[in-house]
């Protein structure tokens, strides 16, 4: 047993130099949507059928917001060095300050994002009214 | 029913390649690594084994339980050995495919594919939960054959080990041979992806002729860039969130769906519900597929 708790007690060392050294070559990196068609491209595998017509992008491209030829709505964000994507449900936790959008999944585990669309802000927020909730 | 583990030994290699895989990020891909996501991974890894530590006593005496009813004494010859990893490893391919197809086993093996990423560090993201999915017993059964656990044990372990380097885009293709019976980052970068028409595919642990037996095979395209992960990307690092999302989210599902649905939440496929309102792999390829002939 103490062999075990020694080579526990050694992998976790193990683990949290790993994950400095990771950080020291800089790996990961400060990765950002370089325009509409990589968030398009990325809401598309996100979920198989999504079909963008309007997407606005962060003004820093952590993230973006979709709508799809079927009305949904698709909030994507910086998730490390990828992105990850969820479609929303309803309008509920959805906030406008001034060109902040903040909007939020049912799923708290994703959390909300807030995305920085500058003047088209406002235009997203109205439409996404149409959200039931 | 641990005499001899040998994953203990193989930690080094596993620390020492998982460092040289970094070094070549560094300087090709940086994007292959991120330092959450490798302590997330990581982390799961050494969880893993902490509960191995705690229930490998439980799963011996069960293995040891099926062994007086054996009907033959296979005994330690090296050709034992050698029947012994072929049959585990055939064990393998069926629990790896009920667990992508069976939501009780899913939501154990999920947290191994809920990285975005693909590198060595993925291959240590293991469950926590294994045990309490009863998965093991898909693996003790040869024990009523006749090969004694200690030896079983062995053999799952030499597996696992088997299974780590593959999990690497360093490597692109190796000879035809070899990728024609043995599993290879090829091929297991495809069972990493999301991509629909890569999803569900290539289940195999050393040998990838059970796909290609049981039908489920499917080679990498080089055209086709692959996404990691898993269909509903987890957006989170937190580590107790990667290991037990899916158990929260079955617990859930319990909770809402009508009395005579509730075991279809934790029997059925991954992504199935009563009133067909959300995405199973199937529907997602299905989806696909149509969009293709379109």
């Amino acid at each position: 047993m103490t062999v075990a708790l020694v080579q526990l007690v050694g992998s976790l060392l193990a683990i949290l130099l790993l994950a400095r050294l990771a950080g020291l070559l800089g790996l990961g990196g400060d990765v950002r949507l370089r325009d509409t068609d990589e968030a398009c491209a990325l809401a598309q595998a996100t979920v198989c059928g999504f079909e963008p017509v309007a997407v606005a992008l962060d003004r820093a491209g952590i993230g973006a917001v979709l709508r799809d030829n079927q009305g949904r709505i698709m909030v994507l964000k910086r998730h490390g060095a990828r992105f990850a994507g969820r479609l929303l449900d309803s309008y509920e936790g959805t906030r406008l300050d001034r060109h902040f959008l903040t909007l939020s999944t049912d799923d708290p585990g994703f959390g909300s994002v807030t995305l920085d669309l500058g003047s088209d802000a406002q235009a997203w927020a109205s439409s996404l009214r149409r959200l039931e909730g | 029913m641990i005499a001899f583990d040998p994953i203990p030994f193989a930690i080094p290699f596993f620390i020492v390649l998982i460092v040289a895989e970094m070094l070549w990020a560094s300087r090709r891909a940086p994007s292959a690594y991120e330092p959450r996501d490798t302590l997330v991974s990581l982390a799961l890894g050494l969880g893993n084994t902490a509960v191995g530590l705690l229930t490998a006593g439980a799963v011996g005496l069960a293995a040891l339980w099926l062994y007086q009813f054996r009907v033959l004494t296979i005994g330690w010859a090296w050709w034992a050995w050698v029947i012994c990893f072929v049959l585990d490893d055939f064990n393998y391919y069926w629990t790896h495919r009920s667990g992508h197809r069976v939501r009780w086993f899913w939501a154990a093996h999920v947290n191994h594919h809920s990285s975005q990423h693909y590198n060595l560090s993925t291959a240590l993201r293991q469950p926590w939960t294994g045990f309490i999915a009863l998965s093991f017993l898909f693996r003790i059964w040869p024990a009523l054959l006749g090969f004694h656990p200690t030896m079983i044990a062995a053999v799952v372990g030499v597996n696992l080990i088997c299974q780590f380097w593959f999990h690497t885009e360093t490597i692109r293709r190796l000879p035809r041979w070899f990728e024609a019976v043995m599993n290879t980052p090829s091929h297991h970068r495809v069972h990493h992806a999301t991509n629909p028409q890569y999803l569900d595919r290539n289940y195999a642990g050393v040998f990838i002729i059970w796909d290609r037996l049981f039908g489920t095979f499917q080679a990498e395209q080089d055209d086709v860039p692959i996404q990691y992960g898993i269909v509903s990307q987890l957006g989170s690092f937190n580590l107790l969130r990667a290991a037990l999302h899916e158990w929260l989210a079955i617990a859930r599902d319990l909770w809402r769906a009508p009395w005579r649905h509730k075991l279809g939440y934790v029997w059925r496929v991954p992504g199935w519900s009563h009133d067909d309102s959300r995405d199973t792999t199937d529907k997602i390829k299905a989806r696909w597929l149509e969009q293709q002939g379109e």
